[in-house]
């Protein structure tokens, strides 16, 4: 069977039920039931995080989206540090890329790929 | 009563229990905890009379949440006096000099409530209260977290443990359960010096932590050792020698962290214990507290507690309640190690897969309990409740002591809480059992979640590295992917797979590059697996510490049956998705797909996982697996139709036999009399059929060292040969165990 032409879509948690929040005093702490795990997230990767919980999205929305709550930051700079951390998120089993195929369908990608959701 | 009601001589004779065999000794109150105590160390005795004044001694018949003793060794020349420790029954430590037995005792009781009531959220951290608000003080080793929390205890904070926050997930509030706060080397001085009415044991010299000493609880904090306290503040001491005093606001964020990294069960609550930390970290006030002198940290504590108004409880609306699912099994686990940091993601929360632990050493003589009457001998008490659950319902204490021993060997308490849920009779055993079941049903929620991420990272390595083949799961995880009611409160230890031979280094490879590793680097050992035995060398995460068993087919290659893994696997079923989690382990068309083998197989791999493969003596939950089975898949219209025929074409009669035998004769399986009678060409011949039987019966069910009679002895023997019989033969046997003897002799001694 040929396999369908990929197109990288953006990235979505892949289980939003999964995850439970605490924030303090600017620092979140969220618990992923599935692999067990706590992280400690600050503001920049909460609202990542928060933002990919609500669906599907693509690289640069995502940093749009967080670039309005951080414009003290450069648009280089957040770029560099979204694309790490869902590299991170999605190491961890959090977050996946989706991809869509010819037809226009969309399925979970590879995992874990190396920032390479962005449209 | 209290144990100071008794006389010296009367403490050490109940408390070394009987002239001979481990029964006997006293039971103790420790918080919630019921502990029966063996000690036959005078010394140790003696010091226990003076620390132990103010504890509870229970007089009436109790279900023991730990059963531990201490026990003098038999010496054989002159060499040291040493001493053995025991929890349940089975030694806990290797042997220890006499001398040390004390610390190591005190240290046993910690970890018996560091590692087993999961009903709470077990934090490390000393607590001490005031009015009802309490203090928790988390504290790496040398920060002076016991110095502190024993010069608050006697400055009028009440003491509910040096060592362990208990905290209810339904209420938040925490459960005092003190034992004597140890202390070592320089700070024994002090504390004598500064609190001359201190209770202070005697030093015990060249511990692997210097001189240590134990201070016992004061009187007023035992008195009220019933009276929950309600969390306020989070204080993390770090004593520095010339500070001056600091007391700065921790964020509550890396309070968390800091806590769950160094708890006992915070993983293993999952969900619950995330969020009943939270909880408790969201109602208290988080501090740094920097300090040199004991008067000034007093005095902030002080401060702290003086500007709270009087039975206020800040937050306390904002609690909201978690509980653990009433109705399972218990068990322990490590302490866990997490490591964490600020700003991205980070943080592990570590996950063990502990195992259950063994039985107590008494309970009393089996002739003064009606044990017999209600169910059968006490050596089949287990087996008995399993055929019939509700007979745990009929049963004395006693009994009830020695099933839950004889089910924590088993590792099978959780599976008797399901099985009392199932047949409603919870609200008739009493709660302190149900509290076992329900820590315990704890761990096993543990382990199924655990077993979902490793296969979902299974498929998900598989699947990064372009390995396209199926992936069935075997035992423990399939049952639970398959969601078998097998698996309810069933622990599993590890993950094993089934692959295709063809592809079995293609899977290695795959693993290898996503953070397993053999587990066996021994050159002797690889050739073992790779060239006799129907797996790989076991291999393990490096981070996340799980165990995974690639298996290319299902018996050793140099056993005497041979299965046609082919056959196995095309027939295997897909795993439904709904019971995958997440999407990782579905399968995929770029990816393996999750699989188990079809209900007659499963039967057939559990029957000679048991029979042929295993070793048959302590394996009375194996056995239980194989019950449970047949009661799930006997409603299926083809199954027992086709079991005998598919034996018949795997080669596998004989295991299938004495499976379907030993399932209806021990647990009252419902197997068909036409099934048996098919069986009957397969069957052994008549006196093998009488032995084996009764080797079975005598030694399916665990007993701990200390109780373990002859015949029972002499049975596990004859069934542990013949399992090694059935592996390999005889000439590549007689190899093997010479190769294990002589890297045994040459480990002692080079450890001598």
């Amino acid at each position: 069977m040929a396999d369908p032409v990929i197109k990288p879509q953006g990235w979505r948690v892949v289980d939003p039920a999964g995850l439970r929040w605490r924030s303090w005093d600017g620092l979140t702490v969220v618990h992923h039931a599935p692999s067990g795990d706590t992280q400690l997230l600050n503001a920049i990767a909460a609202d990542t995080l928060t933002r990919l919980v609500a669906g599907v999205v693509s690289v640069d929305a995502l940093v749009e989206h967080v670039a309005q709550r951080h414009p003290e930051l450069s648009s280089v700079e957040l770029a560099r540090q979204v694309r790490i951390l869902l590299d991170e998120l999605a190491e961890l089993g959090i977050i996946e890329p989706t991809v869509g195929n010819d037809d226009g369908g969309e399925a979970s990608g590879g995992g874990g790929g190396g920032g390479g959701g962005d449209a | 009563m209290i144990v100071g009601d008794l006389s010296l001589v009367d403490w050490r004779r109940r408390l070394a229990g009987g002239p001979s065999g481990p029964r006997g000794g006293v039971t103790l109150a420790i918080g919630p905890f019921v502990t029966r105590l063996t000690v036959r160390l005078p010394e140790v005795a003696e010091a226990m009379h003076f620390l132990y004044r103010d504890y509870p001694l229970l007089e009436a018949p109790a279900i023991h949440d730990f059963d531990v003793a201490a026990l003098p060794m038999r010496r054989l020349g002159t060499g040291p006096r040493k001493a053995t420790l025991h929890f349940d029954g089975l030694p806990k430590f290797d042997p220890i000099e006499r001398d040390q037995a004390l610390p190591m005792f005190e240290w046993l009781l910690n970890w018996c409530i560091f590692t087993h009531p999961h009903q709470y959220l077990i934090l490390h951290a000393a607590v001490v209260a005031r009015d009802g608000l309490a203090a928790i003080l988390p504290g790496m080793p040398g920060a002076g977290k016991s110095t502190l929390c024993t010069a608050l205890v006697h400055r009028g904070w009440r003491l509910l443990s040096d060592e362990v926050a208990l905290v209810t997930p339904a209420t938040g509030l925490l459960t005092a359960a003190p034992l004597p706060i140890g202390l070592k080397e320089e700070s024994i001085p002090l504390i004598r010096a500064a609190f001359p009415e201190a209770r202070i044991g005697p030093p015990v010299r060249g511990t692997r932590k210097g001189t240590v000493a134990h201070i016992a609880p004061p009187a007023s904090s035992m008195a009220a050792v019933d009276q929950p306290a309600r969390p306020r503040w989070i204080i993390f001491p770090e004593y520095q020698p010339h500070a001056s005093l600091s007391l700065e606001p921790t964020p509550r964020a890396n309070a968390l962290m800091t806590i769950a990294a160094d708890a006992f069960n915070y993983s293993l609550l999952g969900a619950t214990g995330f969020e009943t930390l939270a909880n408790v970290v969201e109602s208290c006030d988080c501090f740094g507290l920097r300090y040199s002198k004991l008067e000034d940290a007093i005095a902030a504590f002080e401060e702290l507690a003086l500007s709270e108004p009087r039975g206020s409880v800040k937050s306390a609306s904002a609690w909201v309640p978690h509980s653990i699912p009433k109705g399972a099994v218990c068990a322990g686990q490590a302490p866990e190690n997490q490591g964490q940091e600020t700003c991205s993601p980070s943080v592990k929360s570590q996950q063990s897969m502990s195992t259950e632990h063994a039985a107590p050493v008494g309970g009393k003589s089996d002739t003064q309990h009606p044990v017999g009457m209600l169910c059968g001998t006490p050596r089949r008490l287990l087996l008995n409740v399993l055929a019939q659950p509700r007979r745990m319902a009929q049963l004395d204490t006693p009994a009830h002591n020695e099933l839950l021993r004889q089910a924590r060997m088993s590792k099978l308490v959780a599976r008797l809480g399901c099985l009392a849920q199932d047949a409603n009779i919870l609200d008739d055993l009493p709660a302190k059992m149900v509290e076992q079941f329900t820590a315990a049903r704890a761990v096993a929620d543990q382990h199924a979640r655990i077993v979902r991420w490793e296969v979902n990272r299974v498929a998900h390595a598989l699947r990064q590295e372009g390995v396209d083949c199926p992936v069935v799961l075997l035992k423990g995880a399939a049952y639970l992917l398959a969601g078998l009611d097998v698996a309810r409160g069933r622990l599993v230890t590890d993950v094993d797979i089934l692959v295709p031979a063809s592809r079995l280094s293609q899977v290695e490879v795959a693993l290898l590059a996503h953070g397993w590793e053999s587990m066996k680097v021994d050159p002797y050992d690889q050739r073992y697996y790779r060239a006799w035995m129907h797996e790989l060398p076991p291999l393990k995460h490096t981070t996340r510490h799980s165990v995974l068993d690639v298996h290319h087919t299902i018996l050793p290659v140099t056993g005497r049956l041979s299965p046609d893994p082919r056959l196995l696997l095309a027939d295997a079923r897909d795993v439904r998705s709904a019971e995958q989690g997440p999407s990782d382990a579905r399968s995929t068309a770029a990816g393996s797909r999750i699989q188990v083998l079809a209900p007659a197989d499963m039967l057939l791999h559990a029957a000679v996982h048991m029979f042929q493969d295993g070793e048959l003596a302590g394996a009375v939950r194996d056995l239980a697996d194989i019950a449970a089975m047949i009661a799930a898949f006997a409603s299926q219209p083809d199954f027992w139709p086709k079991l005998v025929p598919r034996a018949d074409q795997l080669g596998l009669q004989r295991p299938l036999y004495y499976a379907l035998a030993s399932a209806r004769d021990l647990l009252a399986a419902p197997v068909p009399d036409s099934v048996m009678q098919a069986l009957k060409p397969a069957r052994p011949s008549w006196p093998v059929r009488k032995i084996m039987a009764h080797l079975i019966a005598r030694a399916i069910v665990p007993q701990p060292p200390l109780r373990q009679d002859l015949p029972a002895a002499t049975a596990r023997l004859a069934l542990y040969t013949r399992s090694h019989w059935l592996r390999m033969p005889p000439r590549l046997l007689v190899g093997h165990l010479y190769e294990k003897a002589t890297r045994r002799w040459r480990r002692d001694k080079d450890e001598s």
